[in-house]
């Protein structure tokens, strides 16, 4: 029943706003998890009706699928209802008061004439209340128009009987006059011109007899041709109304309808064949429909790929936009919002609620049914805040929340939703804002906010499910780290478009990741220092300054990693500096000995082949100072032999090596000068 | 009684016969000296000179004393290249080829007569036990 109530009520938004797409009305598969989509199932009332499964709150119509807890028109009206105080003012107490009063008045048993009348007063009374959105007025009218064509038929009927006796009284007349006279003198038979004359007299004396009947026979069925299409005409525009009231869900007015119909029309035909007649006539997609999409699917995807796409269209007879954004990664994504309105026009919306007449007509036969339909959805509504109430006092918010959305559909005017206190409905607004806000974060990765959020809800709703979405967060989380290991791994490896790309990644998956701040600057600061290192090199190793170069060679090892031409200058650069160092330590360890002269040699050695490296540059000057004798009779020596003067540098040579006979460059100067001045020396 | 005067030899004359004996052997021994070195009038080399400047002595002839401390070459044709110890520092001579059969070892004491020619190389002239 219930589904039935809700399938009534969403007739109407689905016919005259026929495409408002829910999440994932386009994806068949979201909808109905990969089976066959439902909207494909004709079903035994066709799918020209709506069709409400309660089992994922989803509405079909026209191939179509609604969520009803996840329509963006319906969370607005809901959202506001939420906000609205209780109605419990003086003048909504009166009209309710009312409105009950009309309804017992009207109740059966006690429906008498008087009750009628006095029932009838009080509609005007009842549509004095803003409540009532002067529907009471429109019944009133739409009864009092019913109760005149029923006077009307009456006096039809009467001007009947009056036409009938006049008509019996013409038969009569006519058989008298085609009698004749008998004072009338005979004719002989074998008088043939005075039969003529005779019968030419009884014919004058018929024809006014006739006229006169056939006008009464023709009045009369013309009278009673009008007073069934009078009836049916005023029967067609309550039932119409009824119908009406029953789709905006005003049950209080479909069942006062009801019975001031039936108080009106007691020939017992209850069926809605008048109805269904005259909707059928109506024209229906001829002028095509309009279409509304609104989309917001929080839907989330382990596997999305692919960028945002930004996009607007226009209608065929209307204007349209819509905005979709699908970020994506390749583990987790979020699609956004949806909104649009294609086709829209009169003849569109006419058409539509035609469309929607039509169906309603073939779901409710009889006004019986309808009544029986209105008070159950009464005692539904009623029932669903009383759910409401108790599922607050449990703390069970989510269920609450749903209840109340269900039963505000169904029943939004009635008394039992009307007078919910304020205090209670903000607990359920406050906890549909934190999902709706909940559904906004993981539509934007704002997995930080988004778990927050699932903590808070937990804590107002203890029948709030966690698991899922804190999975996605969680998953979400897993893969956005592994993107940013991957992005550090690349920047190390200097694969920088690999290193942009998990970064692009990880990003997308979770925007305000605090982790991709800090690894995203590490990152650039590497690059920066990077840079910085391999300029600084540059500059060292154009000066020569391959000391400096050594001392920091961690920095410039890094630094030329993914240069291999900058890596070879390098490895250069530290084989010689190996060797320096090697000659120093070597200086270093001869000068322990005691051998100034072997340490200065040692150091000499080294700095003839690595002249500019200060630090061996000192160390010789120390050794120098250690073996000055040796050190001046080398130099001279080398002076000497500058000069040409072989003689005395040959001297200065053999002094050298009287100083320091191990003295490798003595020797050397010694043999060199030699066989410049013996040639020819064996 | 009287002192009886002694006829003994004055001490002066001993003082004078002293001094003229030592005078003699002084003298006989500079004769000696001054008749045996035959290169008297050539000059000594002046080594510190030499070791700093040897473009200043280019084309002079000096002499020298000086041990032999090592042989550094040799050649059949040029000569032989030998290092002397003279006073406190070493010095290269080229003893050339004329002299390739007169026997130079280490340790040997020779005075050489040398010429400095214009690469400061000091080469002999003539070379004779000093």
């Amino acid at each position: 029943m219930k589904a039935v109530l809700i399938s009534v009520f969403f007739f109407c938004a689905a016919a005259a706003w026929p495409q408002n797409v829910p999440p994932g009305a386009g994806d068949s598969k979201a909808a109905t998890g990969g089976a066959r989509p439902g909207q494909m199932n004709e079903g035994f009332i066709g799918r020209d009706v709506p069709h409400f499964d309660p089992g994922n709150d989803t509405m079909a119509y026209d191939g179509k699928l609604w969520n009803i807890n996840d329509n963006r028109l319906f969370r607005a009206r809901f959202e506001k209802y939420l906000n609205a105080a209780a109605a419990t003012d003086a003048a909504d107490v009166a009209y309710r008061e009312t409105m009950e009063k009309i309804m017992d008045l009207l109740t059966p048993g006690k429906a008498t004439k008087q009750n009628q009348d006095a029932a009838f007063a009080l509609l005007k009374k009842a549509s004095q209340y803003k409540d009532d959105a002067n529907l009471c007025t429109t019944l009133s009218d739409a009864i009092y128009s019913a109760q005149n064509t029923l006077a009307q038929v009456e006096k039809l009927k009467r001007d009947n009987a009056l036409w009938e006796k006049q008509r019996a009284q013409a038969e009569w007349n006519n058989e008298v006059a085609a009698g004749g006279s008998l004072l009338a003198p005979k004719v002989a038979k074998d008088d043939s011109f005075g039969q003529e004359n005779q019968k030419l007299a009884r014919d004058a004396r018929v024809a006014t007899v006739k006229r006169k009947l056939s006008e009464a026979g023709q009045t009369i069925e013309n009278n009673k041709v009008r007073m069934a299409s009078l009836e049916l005409t005023a029967k067609g525009y309550l039932q119409a109304l009824i119908m009406q009231f029953f789709a905006t869900r005003r049950f209080q007015h479909v069942i006062i309808a009801n019975r001031f119909y039936r108080a009106l029309y007691t020939d017992g035909d209850n069926s809605l064949d008048v109805f269904k007649k005259m909707v059928d006539t109506l024209p229906t997609k001829d002028a095509g429909q309009a279409k509304i999409n609104a989309e917001f699917d929080p839907k989330v995807s382990g596997e999305a790929k692919g960028g945002g796409v930004v996009g607007g269209g226009t209608g065929s007879n209307g204007t349209g936009g819509g905005a979709r954004y699908a970020p994506s990664g390749q583990s987790f994504s979020a699609q956004g919002l949806k909104l649009g309105v294609q086709n829209l026009g009169i003849e569109s919306m006419v058409g539509g609620a035609a469309t929607a007449a039509q169906a309603i007509s073939k779901l409710i036969n009889s006004l019986s049914q309808l009544d029986g339909l209105a008070n159950e959805a009464i005692r539904d509504v009623n029932e669903g805040i009383e759910a409401y109430k108790f599922l607050l006092e449990k703390k069970e918010m989510k269920s609450a929340t749903e209840r109340l959305a269900e039963t505000f559909a169904l029943g939004e005017f009635m008394p039992s939703v009307r007078l919910l206190s304020r205090e209670d409905k903000r607990r359920a607004l406050d906890f549909s804002q934190k999902g709706n806000a909940l559904l906004a974060a993981l539509e934007v990765n704002d997995l930080t906010g988004a778990e927050k959020l699932v903590k808070e809800i937990q804590q107002i709703a203890g029948d709030f499910d966690a698991s899922k979405p804190l999975a996605k967060i969680e998953t979400a989380k897993t893969v956005s780290s592994m993107h940013l290991a991957k992005a550090r791994n690349a920047a190390a490896s200097g694969n920088k478009d690999v290193m942009e790309s998990e970064l692009r990644t990880a990003a997308e998956i979770w925007p305000r990741n605090p982790a991709l701040a800090e690894v995203g600057g590490m990152i650039f600061s590497q690059s920066d220092l990077q840079q910085r290192a391999i300029t600084d090199f540059d500059q060292l190793l154009s000066q020569k300054n391959f000391r400096q170069i050594f001392d920091d060679k961690m920095r410039f090892i890094a630094a030329t990693a993914m240069f291999p031409e900058k890596q070879e200058q390098l490895r250069k650069v530290l084989d010689d500096m190996a060797l320096v160092e090697a000659a120093i330590i070597r200086a270093q360890e001869v000068e322990k000995r005691g051998d100034f002269a072997g340490a200065w040699e040692s150091a000499e050695s080294a700095s003839r082949q690595f002249p500019g490296d200060n630090k061996l540059n000192q160390v010789r000057a120390d050794l120098t100072t250690k073996a000055p004798d040796f050190v001046r009779a080398l130099k001279q020596a080398e002076a000497q032999e500058k000069k040409n003067q072989l003689g005395s540098s040959l001297a200065w040579y053999l002094k050298a090596r009287k100083n320091y006979p191990a003295s490798d460059y003595a020797r050397q100067g010694i043999e060199r000068i030699s066989t410049q001045l013996l040639p020819d020396a064996k | 009684m009287a002192r009886r005067k002694k006829s003994s030899v004055q001490p002066l004359w001993f003082v004078l016969a002293a001094v003229l004996l030592v005078a003699a052997f002084v003298g006989s021994r500079l004769f000696q000296s001054g008749g045996s070195d035959p290169f008297r009038t050539v000059a000594e080399l002046d080594v510190p000179a030499y070791l700093e400047n040897a473009n200043s002595l280019r084309g002079n002839i000096y002499k020298l004393e000086g041990e032999v401390s090592n042989s550094l070459a040799w050649s059949p044709t040029s000569g032989r290249l030998i290092a002397v110890d003279v006073k406190n520092e070493t010095l290269p001579i080229l003893v050339t080829s004329e002299f390739n059969a007169m026997n130079i070892q280490k340790g040997q004491k020779f005075l050489f007569v040398l010429d400095v020619d214009e690469n400061g190389t000091l080469k002999t002239k003539s070379i004779s036990q000093p």
